[in-house]
């Protein structure tokens, strides 16, 4: 064994501009050229993705579609399609489940793989990063930064820490060394408020928390000072989560126009539940606790939930839930953002059949959603869907690209 | 108004009326309790919740016939505390004065005009029965009244009469009980009534054997309970079609002890899922075998003698529903009937001479197996 000894090999993988570079890829007119994705600047638009062409402007993603044009007045803003982009993300993770068995997905984009003890089949480190980032850039034509190191949040750095393109490795030995330079920001946690609060005390760089005493920081800034000199320590004991432990899923969706129609409403939970159901199927899990997000605008929100009798992933049960919910909730006024959610997840067995819901019934309603959903997969999404979710796609047509699963992270 | 009434009888007719006044209320006067003292002796004391109205009556010494309403729960607290003695109850500028003993005190209390009347129900009776076995229908269903709100029209226990009998059934889509009382009782509807209604009449039976009328109006049911008479709001809905889903062809059956199948239950759920309490039942010859088992605590199997011929055949249930519905039974033996492990098993009360008094349906724990892909990583449990 050379240096020291690697007790968790953790990567995260981080495809480049994700959805702009599909964009590129698949219209090459519009290489070298800054290309957004996302919603129009006319309704609530905000940008999805950004090229590093646009970026060079200022460009970021999150921003609104309206102040990204007027930073690159001859951006190029594509509506994108979630379909593609959900069938490429498909591939990508394809690829990473032959590295490991335990493939964390933070979204479409991202994911953290555990190659702890992959050495005998797959190689070192040194060997498995690249090895990833070929197969991406073969299957897809697309290329991914991807960081390696012992700890989960420094792989999470090392893979921005020479992006696009890049591979970074840590080894175990090198933590203190990669993260004393980095700017404070870069720690998960640390957002404008904690950069200025730190800054008082001059602490500006990762190693300047590092060099600081526990009973500083605890003093100062509380437990999450102390979390935040775990971290500037490379001490960070979280595994790498599968989407077997993901503790709750849900689909929440922002308006491009606030709506007040109760059907056009009643069919968003409806499609919010399928796609939730779907997801809760595709893992082999139901849950027993079911959440409603609700917002009135301009930034109201709230979020009820109830807890039925037994664990579900039947999106008729849902549906039929979270619209008591909702119309416990629902002042009759337009909303901005509706979400549906499931938690209190565990194995889809386990739960006593229902007594009003005949097994065989409900098996073929199971197999039906199944079918509906290979569908989906086959043809994308859209092109088949239950009756009741269709008025929806008025929404939909006019809607914004914020309409992505939230991760359970 | 003035009245007497010796200590004993008041605190009893306060603490009854105090089990429907809700604690905490933003309605002005409703944790309040309505006495009214008429000349002929008549003390009536009235509390509710608005949706459950309670009057019970006692016999005093009326000197002047009047009405107050007080808080109840600090009239309660008082007469409580006093000894066991007359205590002279006297309306005063705002509110009532007690005396008792060496004992003083005075309570404000708030406007009777402002407490809300009870509904008004026409006295004429549905049906009557025995106290006793009121109290058994509601003990044997109450349990299965769903907690689930989204399923609103569960949460009560469905009353009607049919082929003579008087049923009360009660379900949370898991598990269903029906409770028979037979009698001459002409086919009638079928009402909702809430279980914490129920549970209050429960408290209130005055004597096993004293006979308990209900009436109806459109929106109210009324209980008669001698000294008391419980008003409370129906539950609107339409109570799904029962009947239909008690299976008529479970043709597997086996007969075993109840008493020791409950023990044996109790001590194999010990070794199960803490949150599904999964065990498996199995009929084999003459027997039946409860097994469990659970990751990382271990397993668990016993045998009962049983009388059963049949195949092999296994099912899996939540230890917990089973265990709840043997106990409402009387019967030294009961019968599990079933037809398939993905379809509801029937248990019933073995009778001497006469059709069970009671059904108990449970659905199965969904086991792997029966159904396509995704059972691999549940069997583990499950064995």
């Amino acid at each position: 064994m050379f240096g020291m000894q690697w007790d968790k090999v953790i990567a995260h993988v981080d495809m480049d501009a994700f959805y702009a570079s599909i964009e590129i890829r698949d219209d090459p007119s519009l290489a070298g050229k800054p290309v957004v994705v996302g919603g129009s600047a006319d309704g609530r638009g905000v940008v999805s993705a950004a090229s590093y062409e646009a970026r060079v402007f200022g460009v970021r993603s999150a921003m609104p579609m309206s102040r990204a044009l007027r930073l690159c007045p001859d951006l190029v803003a594509l509506p994108g399609s979630l379909r593609k982009y959900s069938a490429v993300s498909k591939e990508i993770m394809e690829i990473l489940g032959r590295y490991s068995p335990s493939v964390q997905p933070l979204s479409l984009d991202e994911a953290f793989l555990d190659l702890t003890g992959m050495e005998l089949a797959l190689g070192t480190p040194e060997e498995i990063g690249p090895a990833i980032r070929a197969e991406i850039k073969e299957q897809t034509r697309l290329t991914a930064s991807v960081g390696i190191a012992p700890v989960k949040f420094v792989a999470k750095i090392a893979s921005d820490y020479d992006k696009p393109d890049g591979l970074t490795i840590v080894p175990p030995g090198g933590v203190q060394d990669f993260l004393e330079p980095l700017t404070i920001d870069k720690l998960w946690g640390v957002g404008p408020r904690m950069q200025e609060a730190l800054q008082q005390f001059g602490i500006r760089t990762v190693g300047d928390i590092a060099r600081r005493s526990p009973e500083f920081m605890a003093q100062k800034f509380g437990q999450h000072g102390q979390h935040l000199l775990r971290l500037a320590r490379g001490e960070d004991a979280r595994g790498v989560v599968s989407h077997w432990d993901a503790k709750s899923y849900s689909h929440e969706e922002t308006f491009a126009k606030d709506q007040g129609d109760v059907e056009t409403l009643e069919s968003v939970l409806l499609d919010q539940a399928l796609r939730v159901a779907r997801r809760l199927r595709r893992d082999d899990v139901a849950g027993r606790v079911i959440n409603l997000k609700l917002r009135y605008p301009p930034f109201v929100t709230l979020t009820r939930r109830t807890t039925i009798d037994e664990r579900t992933n039947d999106a008729d049960r849902i549906f039929d839930v979270v619209r008591k919910l909702f119309h416990a909730e629902w002042n009759g006024k337009p909303v901005r953002l509706l979400g549906v959610g499931v938690s209190g997840i565990g194995e889809e067995y386990g739960g006593t059949l229902d007594l009003f819901d005949p097994e065989p019934l409900r098996q073929r309603r199971d197999a039906l959603t199944d079918t509906v959903h290979d569908l989906e997969d086959r043809f994308g999404r859209g092109k088949i869907t239950r009756a009741g979710a269709l008025r929806k796609r008025s929404v939909r047509d006019t809607g914004t690209m914020n309409d992505k699963p939230t991760d359970p992270e | 108004m003035k009245f007497s009434l010796v200590q004993s009888e008041l605190y009893r007719c306060l603490a009854l009326v105090a089990g429907v006044v809700p604690s905490r209320s933003n309605i002005q006067g409703l944790g309040s309790v309505r006495v009214e003292a008429t000349s002929d002796g008549l003390l009536s004391f009235m509390g509710t919740d608005l949706d459950t109205f309670l009057v019970t009556n006692a016999r005093g010494t009326v000197e002047e016939a009047g009405v107050v309403t007080v808080p109840a729960r600090r009239f309660l607290e008082i007469v409580k505390e006093l000894p066991s003695d007359v205590v002279e109850v006297k309306s005063t500028s705002s509110g009532i004065s007690l005396k008792s003993g060496q004992g003083r005190f005075r309570l404000v209390g708030t406007d009777p005009e402002e407490f809300p009347a009870a509904p008004e129900i026409s006295e004429e009776s549905i049906f009557s029965i025995q106290g006793d076995h009121l109290d058994r229908m509601i003990r044997r269903t109450i349990y299965a009244v769903t907690t689930d709100f989204t399923r609103a029209e569960l949460t009560a226990v469905f009353v009607k009469a049919e082929g003579g009998e008087l049923r009360f059934v009660a379900t949370d889509g898991h598990r269903l009980a029906r409770a028979s009382h037979p009698g001459e009782y002409p086919d009638w509807g079928g009402i909702l009534i809430p279980p914490k209604a129920l549970s209050l009449v429960q408290k209130q039976i005055p004597e096993a054997t004293e006979s308990i009328s209900l009436s109806t109006s459109k929106r109210y049911c009324l209980f008669n309970l001698g000294n008391s008479r419980l008003y409370t709001r129906l539950l609107d809905g339409n109570y799904p079609p029962v009947e239909d889903v008690i299976p008529k062809d479970n043709n597997i059956n086996a007969v075993v002890n109840r008493e020791l199948l409950i023990s044996s239950l109790r001590r194999v759920s010990v070794i199960s899922e803490s949150t599904t309490k999964q065990i498996k039942l199995s009929l084999l010859a003459d027997a039946v075998q409860l097994s469990g088992q659970a990751q990382n605590v271990g397993e668990a199997e016993e045998s009962l003698p049983a009388t059963y011929s049949g195949d092999e055949f296994h099912i899996g249930y939540n230890a917990t529903y089973l265990l709840d519905l043997l106990r409402t039974m009387d019967s030294d033996e009961v019968t599990l009937s079933f037809k398939l492990p993905t379809t509801a098993g029937v248990f019933t009360p073995v009778i001497e001479n006469g059709d069970p008094d009671l059904l108990c349906l449970v659905m199965p724990l969904r086991l792997p197996g029966t159904e396509g892909a995704g059972s691999e990583v549940a069997t583990s449990a499950r064995g």
